[in-house]
């Protein structure tokens, strides 16, 4: 995206002059308080909401308001609004339906998918008697099930409890495609991208790899953010990284 | 202020299919031609059929009881044309969740309730003069006090007309009548409602107001 | 036992709707005990639990209380019974007992074919029935979100009652409650049924993919969904014919 401005209705201006690149295969954090117009920006990605100037493509193709576009898939931050349908099986088969596939060849894409991630005696199971982590995983598997090149995730680790957020950071760590991750959970974008980029007040602050950004402690705290806990120096290092 | 399955002939289920059928194509093609895509149409007649389901089961209080609304005039000002087959599915959930209505008579149901939805929005724009709350609580009002009564209207007279003739004309008039008037006091509770929730509306989101 | 349950869908509404009309066009008194002897055998094989019938016939039953009291008192015809100043007339009873036998027989029907309906698959098969797709969907997703939004009104109460709200005498305290929580639920059922158009259109919804490039492959039914598709459909007309005949006898 170059030069990025978008404001809603006779409101002021949520992004101003937003430049970004992204290569195919990178994982890319996006921090910012709430407010300073990253859901926006992914909004304007998807196509949801057209920019009021600037430009924006995704694998070279300009980026068309209200079409369709199979390469990019987006989770939303609530599950719910994302899981239409009554099983998993048939939320899974959602995308594929429309993707083209026959309901015999979705079928067989769905079995495959859900012994992948383990979830196989989910799919019979209403949506509602899911599990908030189970839910979340889901929805994204929903919209990973259909490969796009390029996935939107709005806070996924939101509501997660300790063991679901580890599924769902292994899950994105091993995935291949490019990702780009809005959250205010600072370790887990430490753990799930090496790029990070800091938006504030509608432009990008700052950019590069993520834990420069985040160790930098006035740059963070300039913005209303702490300094990572597993980036403090620690007398006895305990940690992964 | 549903018919149960087995009430009515055959000929007047086909027919209230037929009907239903017939203005739900007419629906959902004024709806798309306010350029409203399937999508859209389908999203909102969708979540926003579940959250009046939902809505039904609060209780308005009408002394000495509570009653469940039927909001058949709240839902032709919110969703408009879309109303419609809203009402259709909605009453499809009601007959299986709760045995309220029928399936064979699903279609007559709609009729009434749809064509009461339809009816009351219609009464709603040709009231509403302006965007003031005075004139929203008017209308709102007007449709839902009118949309409870354009319901039973419709339903009792199906109902009443298509028993078989062992009873006489007259009686079956009066009966119609009886029933609009016993449903007088939940008419004007649903007016009350319908017009102080189209006034909390237009101070929040007025843009949902059709 | 499963009969119903593996009976194809896309067979089974449309077999069981026809004999809920045919049951439905019953109007001879001669005919009427058959009804509930079909209804109750098919229950039976369903392996449905009694207590969801029971449940299920409340709201009707309240109904026909109201209907049967009418056609008692109002019918011409021979006086059955005096009780002071109310007659009740033979061929109301008749036609009172006859209603009662008929309505809950065919929605005894209707609540084995409901309740008999696994809900996985169900939009490719209620298509196949040639409901129209736009009606399937919106169908299959109010079911959904019935359950998103029921849970959050139950939060809104629970957290009211946490507030020390009680449902009192005074109507205006009552409105204010019931008023901002109605508006309320369907303020957040509009904003959320943005969110969800926009998602479903990240996933392709309305597409030209999802319009032309479909392969409609499916599971064929299988035969014994046939055997049962044919035997419903004979009992229907069955039913039918000896209306008919009973009529122009």
């Amino acid at each position: 995206m170059k030069n990025l401005e978008f404001s809603f209705p006779l409101q002021e201006l949520v992004l101003k002059g937003v430049d970004l690149d992204v290569s195919p295969g990178e994982k890319v954090g996006i921090i910012g308080p709430n407010g300073s117009g990253k859901t926006t920006l992914f909004l304007l990605l998807a196509g949801i909401l057209a920019p009021d100037s600037g430009f924006l493509s995704i694998l070279d193709s300009p980026v068309r308001t209200g079409r369709f576009n199979s390469s990019l898939g987006f989770v939303f931050q609530n599950p719910d609004d994302q899981l239409f349908c009554p099983t998993v099986k048939d939320d899974l088969g959602f995308g594929l339906l429309n993707l083209g596939y026959s309901q015999v060849e979705a079928d067989s894409m769905i079995e495959a998918y859900l012994t992948r991630l383990d979830m196989s005696d989910l799919s019979q199971r209403p949506p509602h008697n899911l599990s908030g982590g189970e839910k979340r995983m889901i929805s994204i598997a929903g919209v990973m099930i259909m490969t796009p090149t390029i996935v939107l995730l709005d806070e996924p680790e939101s509501s997660l409890d300790s063991r679901a957020r580890r599924q769902l950071i292994e899950f994105l760590r091993n995935s291949s495609e490019t990702l780009l991750i809005a959250s205010h959970d600072l370790e887990f974008l430490l753990e799930t991208c090496e790029r990070a980029v800091l938006i504030d007040n509608g432009r990008i602050c700052a950019d590069g790899s993520s834990r420069k950004i985040m160790g930098d402690e006035p740059l963070m705290n300039s913005h209303g953010f702490e300094k990572p806990h597993s980036l403090v120096p620690h007398v006895e290092p305990h940690h992964k990284i | 202020m549903h018919i149960p399955d087995g009430m009515l002939p055959v000929e007047i289920c086909v027919a209230g299919y037929a009907g239903s059928a017939a203005l739900t194509w007419l629906c959902i093609k004024k709806a798309r031609s306010s350029s409203e895509d399937s999508a859209r149409i389908v999203s909102r007649a969708s979540v926003m059929a579940a959250a009046f389901f939902v809505v039904s089961w609060v209780h308005i209080p009408l002394p000495p009881v509570s009653v469940h609304p039927i909001l058949a005039g709240l839902m032709g000002i919110l969703l408009g044309w879309i109303s419609f087959p809203a009402i259709l599915v909605g009453l499809f959930f009601q007959a299986a969740m709760f045995g309220h209505g029928g399936f064979t008579t699903l279609g007559v149901n709609a009729l009434s309730m749809g064509g009461a939805a339809l009816l009351a929005w219609a009464l709603y724009r040709m009231l509403r003069r302006n965007s003031g709350e005075r004139s929203v609580l008017i209308s709102g009002f007007a449709a839902g006090f009118a949309g409870v009564l354009f319901a039973v209207i419709a339903v009792g007279s199906v109902l009443i007309l298509t028993i078989p003739s062992y009873i006489n004309a007259g009686i079956e008039v009066s009966a119609v009548l009886a029933m609009a008037v016993a449903h007088l006091p939940l008419a004007l509770a649903e007016g009350v409602f319908t017009a102080l929730v189209a006034r909390f509306l237009l101070k929040v989101r007025p843009e949902m107001l059709m | 036992m499963r009969v119903f349950e593996n009976w194809d869908t896309s067979l089974k509404i449309p077999a069981l709707f026809l004999l809920m009309m045919s049951m439905a066009l019953i109007r001879d008194q001669h005919l009427m005990p058959l009804l509930p002897c079909i209804a109750a055998i098919l229950f039976i094989a369903s392996g449905l639990p009694l207590s969801l019938l029971l449940s299920r016939f409340r709201a009707p039953v309240v109904f026909l209380l109201f209907v049967s009291a009418f056609l008692m008192l109002f019918s011409e015809g021979d006086t059955l019974v005096r009780f002071g100043p109310v007659v009740l007339k033979l061929q109301g009873v008749i036609l009172a007992v006859n209603t009662c036998v008929r309505v809950l027989s065919v929605i005894t029907i209707g609540i084995i074919m409901i309740h008999t309906t696994p809900l996985s698959g169900l939009s490719a098969k209620l298509k196949r029935m040639l409901i129209p797709h736009i009606l399937v969907d919106i169908g299959i997703m109010t079911g959904r979100y019935i359950m998103v939004i029921g849970e959050d009104y139950s939060k809104m109460k629970t957290a009211r009652k946490l507030r020390g709200f009680v449902p009192g005498k005074s109507i205006v305290r009552r409105f204010g409650v019931i008023v901002p929580t109605a508006a309320t639920l369907l303020i957040k059922g509009f904003q959320q049924s943005e969110r969800v158009f926009n998602a479903m259109r990240m996933r392709g919804y309305g597409s030209i993919a999802a319009d032309e490039g479909r392969n409609d492959a499916f599971e064929k039914p299988s035969t014994a969904s046939f055997l049962m598709l044919l035997l419903t459909v004979a009992l229907s007309v069955l039913l039918i014919v000896l209306e008919i005949t009973v009529e122009t006898a």
